[in-house]
C-alpha cells in the first residue's frame, strides 16, 4: 500500500484544498489524502462525546435564537432605511439624475452612431443593388448573342445536310442508284512496284494499259 | 464467549428503522403507532408519533428504504396525514397495543402556553443613540424612543407567537424573554 508520506510526495499538499468549479470551499487535508484509509492504531479510537450541561445549553439555544431574531429584525429595518433613503435622500436623487442624464446622454450617442450606420448601410445596399442590376443587364447580352450565335451555327449546320440530302439515296431513286453503281464500278484496289508507283485496278488489262502509258516498263507482275 | 468490540462513533440514534418494524407486523402496521426516539428524549412531555396509514417497504436486504405515510402528532398537535420521510433512520420505536391509548388518548395536563413575544424591541444601545441624535437634528420629538419591529415566523414547530395588540405602554417596557425552563419558548424564526 502506498504510505501517507509517499502520497504527499506524489500529489503534494497544493493538489489539494484549491476551489472546486462550482466555488464551495473544499477542506485542505494537509496530512494524507482522502483515499487512505484509517491508520491501523486509530482504528478502534472512539471519540467520547463532552459533556454537555443541560441548563447551559438551553440558555445558548434561546440566546441565540433572540439574537437571530434580532438580528434579522435589524436587518429588515437597515433594508428599509435603504428604501426609504434612496427614494428621498438628497445624495441619492442627485446621483439618480447623474446616471439618467449619463444614461440619456449615452442613448442619443447611441443613436448618432446608429443613424451613421444606417446610412452607410444604405449606400452600401444601393450600390449592391445597382452592381445585381448591370450584372444582370450584362448576363441579358451575352446570353441573347450567344443564342443568336447558335442559331446560325444551327442554319449553317442544316443547310449544309440539306445540300447533302439532295444526293441521297431515296426509295424512289433506288433502282437508279444500284444500275448506276452497277454501271460504273470503282476499284479501289492497287499495286506498288519497287519505285513506289502506284497501280490502280485489279486486272491485267489494266496493269498494260498503265504500262503502255508509262515511259519506262517496269516489270510486269500479275495481281492475284 | 466471543469477544464483541464497538468500533466507531455514537450514534444520536436508537431504535430501528421504520421499514424494519413495519415488515414484522400485520398490514405493514396499519394503524399501529410508532414513535421516533429522537422526539421522545427532546419533547419527553408532549407525544410525536405516527399513526400508519399507508406503508410500501422496499423489503431490501435490511429494510432500509420504502414509502410510508400516517398520521402525523407533533408535540401533541395533530397534523393530518403525512409522508414519512425518515423512515430509513435507525430512530424508531413501536408502540405496544397496550401502551397505544396513552398516546392517542394523551390530553395536555393544562392548556399550552404560548411564549407572546412583543412586537417591538429597544434598538442596541449605539444605533439608539444615533437614531436619538439624527431625530434631534432632524428637529424631531425625542421623547418617544424608537422602537425596532419585530417578525417571527409562527409555524407548528416555533409556537413562540407575536402579541396581537400591541400597545404602546406595553412594548416600552417588554423585551425577548431570555430565560425560562419549559421548551415551549423557543424563538427560532
Amino acid at each position: 500500500m502506498i504510505s501517507a508520506k509517499t502520497c504527499l510526495y506524489l500529489y503534494g499538499p497544493g493538489k489539494q484544498g484549491l476551489r472546486s468549479p462550482c466555488g464551495s470551499l473544499v477542506f485542505v487535508r494537509w496530512r494524507k489524502p482522502r483515499w487512505i484509509p484509517m491508520a491501523k492504531s486509530k482504528l478502534e479510537y472512539l471519540p467520547v462525546k463532552k459533556p454537555v450541561d443541560p441548563w447551559e445549553a438551553d440558555f445558548m439555544k434561546k440566546q441565540m435564537n433572540h439574537y437571530r431574531t434580532t438580528m434579522k429584525a435589524l436587518r429588515a429595518y437597515f433594508a428599509c432605511e435603504q428604501e426609504a433613503l434612496s427614494a428621498t435622500g438628497t445624495v441619492m436623487m442627485e446621483k439618480a439624475r447623474h446616471e439618467e442624464d449619463e444614461f440619456r446622454a449615452l442613448l442619443e450617442e447611441n443613436a448618432r452612431h446608429n443613424e451613421h450606420v444606417a446610412a452607410m448601410r444604405e449606400k452600401r445596399i444601393a450600390d449592391e443593388q445597382e452592381a445585381r442590376l448591370l450584372a444582370r443587364m450584362r448576363g441579358i447580352e451575352f446570353a441573347k448573342q450567344r443564342r443568336a450565335e447558335e442559331r446560325e451555327h444551327a442554319d449553317s449546320v442544316i443547310q449544309h445536310y440539306q445540300e447533302l440530302a439532295k444526293t441521297l439515296v431515296t426509295a424512289e431513286t433506288c433502282d437508279e442508284a444500284i444500275e448506276q453503281c452497277l454501271d460504273d464500278v470503282i476499284v479501289y484496289d492497287f499495286a506498288i512496284d519497287q519505285t513506289g508507283s502506284v497501280y490502280q485496278g485489279r486486272t491485267l488489262e489494266v496493269l498494260e494499259k498503265v504500262s503502255s502509258l508509262s515511259s519506262s516498263s517496269p516489270e510486269v507482275s500479275t495481281l492475284s | 464467549m466471543a469477544t464483541v468490540k464497538v468500533i466507531g462513533r455514537r450514534t444520536t440514534f436508537r431504535g430501528k428503522t421504520l421499514f424494519e418494524i413495519l415488515c414484522n407486523l400485520k398490514n405493514f402496521g396499519k394503524g399501529r403507532v410508532v414513535v421516533r426516539s429522537l422526539f421522545e428524549d427532546r419533547f419527553p412531555t408532549e407525544p410525536s408519533y405516527y399513526v400508519i396509514t399507508r406503508a410500501a417497504p422496499e423489503m431490501d436486504e435490511n429494510f432500509d428504504f420504502g414509502e410510508a405515510w400516517g398520521r402525523k402528532v407533533f408535540r401533541g398537535n395533530e397534523l393530518g396525514e403525512w409522508k414519512i420521510m425518515a423512515g430509513h433512520k435507525a430512530d424508531w420505536r413501536l408502540i405496544p397495543r397496550d401502551d397505544e391509548h396513552k398516546y392517542l388518548n394523551w390530553k395536555p395536563a393544562q392548556p399550552f402556553v404560548h411564549s407572546v413575544i412583543p412586537r417591538e424591541q429597544p434598538f442596541p444601545p449605539l444605533l439608539r443613540e444615533i437614531i436619538r441624535q439624527e431625530m434631534k437634528a432632524a428637529g424631531k420629538s425625542t421623547d418617544k424612543e424608537a422602537l425596532l419591529p419585530i417578525s417571527i415566523h409562527e409555524t407548528v414547530w416555533n409556537r413562540a407567537k407575536l402579541r396581537r395588540d400591541a400597545t404602546p405602554a406595553e412594548t416600552n417596557t417588554s423585551s425577548l424573554p431570555t430565560s425560562d425552563s419549559s421548551s415551549n419558548t423557543d424563538t427560532r424564526v
